[in-house]
């Protein structure tokens, strides 16, 4: 069976998707949540929740982080997740497809540079959204392969 | 039912938690890249009874094929050995082949032929170097959106136009366009411009990047326009004067 790198839940991730929605036309960032772990040596990544991050501007083809606001992230952190690491940060591309642009290359180098911290990119406009993560390899970059969970109603 | 007990092993200084995956059995499965493969059907061996009297009638119908087979065989053998032999001459036609880049491209070298649209004849063969650079992806989406922005006469909304840039840009980091890319930017062009990503427009990328990189545009800028041309119909004089502005300059 194929090693997945980065394992998420159906619900998480329609949840992001509906954010990225609500931003539409304009670009949305934030950061993904959740722990890195590891089974017979090799790593694994689990997604459980997502922190939309505080913008100080945003368009269609941009989002800045408003990084004086980056202690609300934290204690939103502590309060929803304890015991919980950011393991990546997403963004939109709405309409512009699924790939890591030359500022995402150098954003994620900048914040994420330790693997396995990923990179998700969501596509709200397409139906179904289209959406891809993205590794950071030596020269630029690579999908990440992932699975998305269904939990099974109680 | 024991409960396994997580195992807590140091990596680089963090707490990691041995823990395996959620597997099939806790969850369904809603997506995933690449794509599970399907589950392997298993088909349980049924044992074969079958009597003494069948195995030997089993073995006549065997040993009478192999008799009729051998016989047939020296028959044949005899009337080949009688007739003369005849030799057979085989010609060899050659034949031309023209090689255009194709949608996976090797990550080092791309060679790319450049056709007269005259005589659809092959004039000329570069090999163009595929150097990754910071800039230079920068450099080839601002003089291909230059070049499509001169081609549809400025008839374009602007952010139309940065959509392509910032793809193709961030496309090109690498200095490669892998598959998923190449796909994304057709739909792109496609959407937006009403452009397809053929093999003319992907040699007329590559061989901008490798201009870019090499520092040679000044050089190469002819053989660009004669791509531009063929790729997306602009003039080569119009071409020549839209990357002389964007870090060339036209030798006519």
């Amino acid at each position: 069976m194929v090693w997945y790198l980065v394992h998420t839940y159906e619900d998480v991730l329609n949840r992001l998707i509906d954010d990225c929605r609500r931003m539409m036309p304009n670009e949305t960032v934030g950061y993904l949540v959740g722990d890195i772990y590891q089974w017979r040596r090799k790593k694994w990544l689990e997604i459980i929740g997502f922190i939309p991050a505080p913008v100080q501007e945003t368009d269609r083809y941009h989002a800045i982080v408003d990084k004086s606001r980056m202690g609300e992230i934290v204690k939103l952190l502590d309060e929803y997740y304890p015991d919980k690491i950011i393991v990546g940060w997403y963004h939109s591309h709405p309409g512009h497809g699924l790939f890591l642009s030359d500022l995402d290359i150098r954003s994620h180098q900048a914040v994420f540079g330790k693997s396995p911290h990923v990179a998700l990119v969501v596509d709200p406009t397409t139906q179904p959204p289209s959406y891809a993560f993205f590794l950071l390899t030596g020269k630029g970059y690579t999908r990440a392969s992932y699975i998305v969970w269904r939990r099974q109603h109680e | 039912m024991s409960e396994r007990k997580p195992r807590i092993t140091r990596v680089r200084g963090r707490k990691t938690v041995e823990r395996p995956p959620p597997s099939i059995g806790e969850y369904e499965v809603a997506d995933s890249w690449p794509p599970l493969s399907p589950v392997p059907q298993v088909i349980e061996r049924q044992p074969i009874h079958r009597s003494d009297g069948y195995r030997a009638r089993a073995l006549y119908v065997v040993i009478a094929i192999i008799v009729v087979v051998a016989i047939w065989l020296g028959v044949i053998l005899a009337i080949h050995g009688l007739l003369p032999i005849h030799l057979h001459t085989v010609t060899v036609t050659p034949t031309t082949i023209a090689i255009y880049p194709t949608f996976t491209l090797p990550k080092a070298t791309i060679t790319t032929t450049i056709i007269s649209t005259k005589t659809s004849t092959i004039t000329k063969t570069v090999t163009i170097p595929m150097t990754p650079s910071i800039s230079v992806n920068l450099q080839v989406a601002n003089a291909l959106t230059d070049l499509i922005r001169k081609t549809l006469q400025g008839n374009i909304e602007n952010w139309t136009m940065d959509s392509v840039k910032y793809l193709l840009s961030g496309f090109l980091y690498d200095g490669e366009l892998e598959e998923f890319e190449l796909k994304s930017l057709n739909e792109t062009l496609h959407q937006h411009l009403n452009l397809t990503l053929d093999n003319n427009l992907i040699a007329l990328i590559m061989a901008l990047q490798s201009a870019y990189s090499s520092g040679n545009l000044n050089e190469e800028i002819d053989d660009i326009c004669k791509l531009a041309n063929h790729a997306l119909g602009i003039s080569e004089k119009d071409c020549r004067s839209v990357l002389s502005q964007s870090g060339g300059s036209s030798r006519s």
